[in-house]
């Protein structure tokens, strides 16, 4: 089997002349964490239905572990399973019937269903409310019932949009742990996020997406060297008159006693000499390195 | 390869919906039909002149079960498709390794299976009325089959293209219902002026209640070799441009 779960080449995708996804290309490769992250309107549902049958496209090709996801669509669709952001259930049924009658369209027979369904329900915490119906159950059980159908028929890439979007911070937690245990446990992951801190913590590699166009895709950690900004503010004991020579060269900022440098953190011990060769008494050091949310502000906000 | 067990998993999807609102879904019918028999039936029918040698009640009894038939038929396929898409759970469907044929072929089964026991039904409750003797039993059960298959496919069509609830109405309202009307349910075209009956002879309703007159009481008013292979050609045509829809995703693919 290809070890490309999913390509995307030069995906179109246009709604009422207006181009949500504009001629994007990205491989997203077997076992991968990949976040696709990106503003509202970014184009980044668009392509999860593109690729998951939802949507129509305009032009492009995608394939699903070598799948044409239009001419094999039905081997392509076998391969996914979706979280979609919206709840869509079948209100004719009632939470176990859900799941059973989703992994029957796959083909899988009743019994084995509804052993699934048991097993994700319990993994889930929402064995309980087997019986009831959706309008039963608040928002935070209808994500855990969302997560649970997309895994139902076991899919070899779960494809999550937005899955911790309005969910406390106890399910956020433990959907990550699951999740990075999921990924550990072969499941490519594509997952699209407002939380970049969702991402920061989960993700291999990164698409950063903006009206509908890549900004950025790289390895996490490569794009956050890349692109990361240092900050090092150091409290002086009393406030500078004057700035000394070997000082000025840097990128800095005075603001009352604390002198700060926005430089590489690497930086740090020449500039700790500068200062302490003009006699200067320091009294705290404090360092914070840009996160994958402040690059993405930034990314979005310059592109 | 088939996807028997997802395609038996969406037809029974589609059977469970409409059993489940039973008193929605099958009672209304059946209401309907005792009332028409009664008062068109039993106690204006006594009045009337008997129509090709049988008695007027018994003339429409197979008019009221292909009314009945056509009606549920098309109702079931046209709502279900046109919910799933309004509250977006067709997406489960969309997303799912079942081929477009075995999409349409499930929901059109859930609508036959629907016509079937509707037409069990007004048949049951006909039984008061008339003898039940049926004249060509293997021509009656496939005569409701291919119909409740034609509108099955044309609610699907119609629950696609309808946007809010009252387009969906539209086509039930205006063209089902008065093409049903006007088909010969309460009627015999003998009774119309001339006119009216090349209007009645373009009518697709007029054949097939004919034909279900035909074979469960004998006598007939068409052509048969003619409308039976319109019957057909209607079927398979609506068929596959059902499944075409789904193929090209007309309003359920973004």
């Amino acid at each position: 089997m290809n070890n490309i779960a999913i390509s995307i080449k030069n995906l179109v995708k246009n709604y009422d002349g207006t181009e949500a996804v504009n001629n994007i290309s990205f491989d997203i490769k077997q076992g991968e964490f990949f976040g696709f992250l990106g503003p509202n309107g970014a184009g980044k549902t668009s392509t999860i239905n593109a690729i998951t049958g939802i949507a129509n496209f305009n032009s492009g090709k995608i394939e699903v572990f070598g799948s044409d996801v239009v001419k094999d669509y039905r081997k392509a669709r076998s391969y996914i399973g979706l979280s979609p952001q919206e709840f869509n259930f079948d209100p004719f049924l009632n939470v176990q019937q859900i799941l059973v009658y989703q992994c029957g369209y796959y083909g899988i027979p009743k019994a084995i269903c509804t052993k699934r369904a048991k097993e994700l329900m319990k993994l889930f915490g929402i064995y309980e409310k087997r019986n009831a119906s959706i309008r039963a159950l608040s928002g935070g059980l209808k994500r855990r019932l969302t997560i649970a159908r997309a895994l139902i028929h076991k899919p070899k890439i779960l494809i999550l949009d937005e899955p911790t979007a309005g969910v406390d911070v106890e399910l956020r937690h433990y959907l990550w742990d699951f999740l990075k245990k999921l990924n550990k446990e072969g499941t490519t992951i594509f997952l699209t996020t407002h939380y970049i801190e969702e991402a920061e913590k989960l993700c291999d590699r990164v698409c950063i997406l903006h009206k509908g166009k890549i900004l950025e895709i790289d390895d996490k950690k490569k794009l956050m060297k890349r692109f990361a900004k240092s900050q090092i503010a150091i409290e002086l004991k009393d406030k500078l008159k004057t700035i000394p020579k070997n000082i000025k060269k840097y990128n800095y900022k005075i603001d009352g006693n604390n002198l700060i440098f926005f430089e590489d953190k690497t930086k740090i011990n020449e500039i700790l000499n500068s200062i302490k060769k003009n006699e200067i008494e320091i009294v705290d050091i404090n360092i914070e390195s840009s996160s994958l949310e402040d690059i993405f502000i930034n990314m979005v906000k310059n592109g | 390869m088939v996807n028997w067990i997802g395609f038996y998993t969406l037809t029974k999807r589609e059977i469970s919906r409409f059993l489940k609102v039973w008193s929605q879904t099958i009672l209304p019918t059946a209401i309907t039909t005792l009332l028409y028999l009664f008062v068109f039936g039993f106690a204006i029918g006594r009045i009337l002149p008997d129509i090709n040698g049988i008695t007027y009640l018994e003339f429409i009894i197979p008019g009221l079960l292909m009314m009945g038939l056509i009606t549920s038929t098309y109702a079931n396929n046209s709502t279900s498709i046109f919910m799933m898409k309004w509250l977006n759970f067709i997406e489960g469907i969309l997303v799912s390794p079942l081929s477009y044929i075995e999409m349409v072929g499930a929901f059109i089964l859930g609508g036959i299976v629907r016509g079937l026991i509707i037409g069990t039904v007004v048949y049951l409750i006909s039984l008061f009325f008339y003898s039940g003797s049926i004249f060509n039993p293997i021509l009656f059960i496939s005569l409701m089959i291919i119909v409740s298959l034609i509108f099955s496919s044309l609610g699907l069509i119609t629950g696609l293209w309808a946007e809010d609830w009252d387009q969906l109405n539209i086509w039930s309202t205006f063209i089902i219902t008065p093409l049903v009307f006007l088909g010969g349910v309460f009627h015999s075209i003998s009774l119309v002026p001339e006119s009216l009956q090349i209007v009645t002879k373009m009518n697709p309703i007029f054949y097939m209640v004919d034909a279900l007159r035909y074979s469960m009481l004998g006598i007939s008013e068409s052509n048969l070799a003619l409308g039976l292979p319109l019957i057909i050609i209607l079927a398979v045509s609506f068929f596959f441009f059902t499944v075409y829809l789904f193929k090209i995703g007309y309003k359920i693919r973004r």
